[in-house]
């Protein structure tokens, strides 16, 4: 082998490995997954309509109790009790010009909440919304007391609602002032099957 | 002092690559490899760390404080008068109870919380035991007992027999498909063995 062919091969080792090292380098700086397809997110407040691409969302109504009467489309009234406290956030929910699934969850603080699952299938918010037609009902979180102070040490409370999987896309966060006259605590909230009405 | 060429120096690491045959040269690129891997990441441990956790003894598992407190054979599922589900002959449903805390800030879902290591077993889900509504999740800073119920043939299991359960512990963290967070398996993991109790 001639010394000019051992030095291109030996460059091309050096070469190879300074890729792979940058390689490397790139590999433990990416920005993550959840960082790279965060959500836009979209500013609301209680008692007004909150739009993004996708979603116009209005809370009316936030009612928190250790207990909650579910009046379903078909049979009784029956009530469920919370591990924590019921948070019955009342929302009316429309889309754009295209059918599209909603969800949303709970943000106290640090701590983010699921709608709960503990209550008879249809009987809350959750599932598709229908252009020209407004749902109004209720999303359900279970959520643990220490968040629900009047004026939480945490941070606030929000929903936060959004269509599809979320990623690049519009997210409505409405802030839910526990202060606020239309933010109701008694003993047991009411929650009736959600309505489809035009609109 | 005697100055070499780069020319001949990289001459030379080829001619003692050539040299060195093919075992040895397959360590050199299994080293190299593992080399790549560590600077990529690394791999994970495969010998898992196992801990034998008592009946009634919390266990932190990244995600929730369990403590399994009993495991009972029973026939029939009922939330107070209310029956909930009623095995097929032949069949049987195990329940096992566990308090659980979520002092996280994080919803842990309890699908996958406990791995009956039984064979022929089929998850039925995870019941609260206040009053055996089922649930997905328990939410960051609540805390209640649960009954997580299986199905299985009579025969697999019989009453005074030894029930070997299996907690992973978990990390919240970027998923590998998709996007977004969520609690993921790790390798360690601890085991409860309690009896089961007679069906009622």
């Amino acid at each position: 082998m001639t010394s000019s062919a051992a030095l291109r091969g030996a460059t091309r080792a050096l070469a190879s490995a300074a890729v792979i090292a940058a390689g490397a380098v790139v590999s433990q700086n990416l920005p993550a997954g959840s960082e790279i397809y965060a959500p836009f997110p979209v500013a609301g407040v209680l008692g007004e309509a909150a739009g993004g691409r996708g979603i116009t969302a209005t809370v009316t109504g936030v009612q928190i109790a250790p207990e909650v009467l579910v009046t379903p489309k078909v049979g009784a009234p029956k009530s469920f009790s919370a591990i924590g406290q019921w948070v019955v956030v009342q929302t009316s929910m429309r889309p754009g010009d295209r059918t599209e699934f909603a969800h949303a969850d709970l943000t106290a603080g640090p701590r983010t909440y699921l709608p709960t699952d503990r209550l008879p299938p249809g009987s809350t918010l959750g599932g598709t919304i229908q252009p020209g037609f407004v749902s109004r009902g209720a999303w359900v979180f279970d959520v643990a007391p220490d968040a629900l102070d009047s004026a939480p040490r945490d941070g606030p409370v929000t929903l936060r609602a959004w269509v599809g999987d979320g990623r690049l896309d519009s997210r409505l966060e409405i802030n839910l002032v526990l202060g606020d006259s239309r933010v109701v605590r008694s003993q047991r909230a009411e929650v009736s099957a959600p309505e489809v009405v035009p609109g | 002092m005697s100055v070499s060429r780069p020319g001949a120096r990289a001459q030379s690491l080829t001619s003692r690559l050539a040299g060195l045959g093919p075992r040895r040269l397959g360590k050199v690129a299994a080293v190299l490899g593992l080399a790549v891997t560590a600077a990529f990441g690394g791999l994970d441990r495969v010998d898992p760390s196992v801990t034998a956790v008592k009946p009634g003894q919390s266990y932190d598992d990244g995600a929730l404080a369990i403590t399994v407190k009993r495991a009972r054979l029973v026939p029939t599922l009922t939330a107070g008068d209310r029956v909930l589900s009623t095995a097929e002959p032949g069949s049987q449903y195990l329940a096992v109870v566990a308090a659980l805390a979520n002092d996280g800030t994080e919803p842990v879902p309890l699908g996958r919380e406990i791995d009956l290591l039984a064979t022929e077993a089929t998850q039925v889900g995870a019941f609260r035991l206040a009053d055996g509504t089922s649930t997905a999740y328990l939410g960051p800073g609540l805390s209640d007992e649960f009954a997580f119920v299986w199905q299985l043939p009579e025969t697999v299991l019989r009453p005074g027999q030894t029930v070997s359960l299996r907690i992973w512990k978990k990390q919240y963290r970027e998923l590998m498909v998709g996007s977004g967070k969520g609690w993921v398996d790790g390798t360690d993991y601890g085991v409860v063995e309690l009896t089961a109790e007679s069906r009622r």
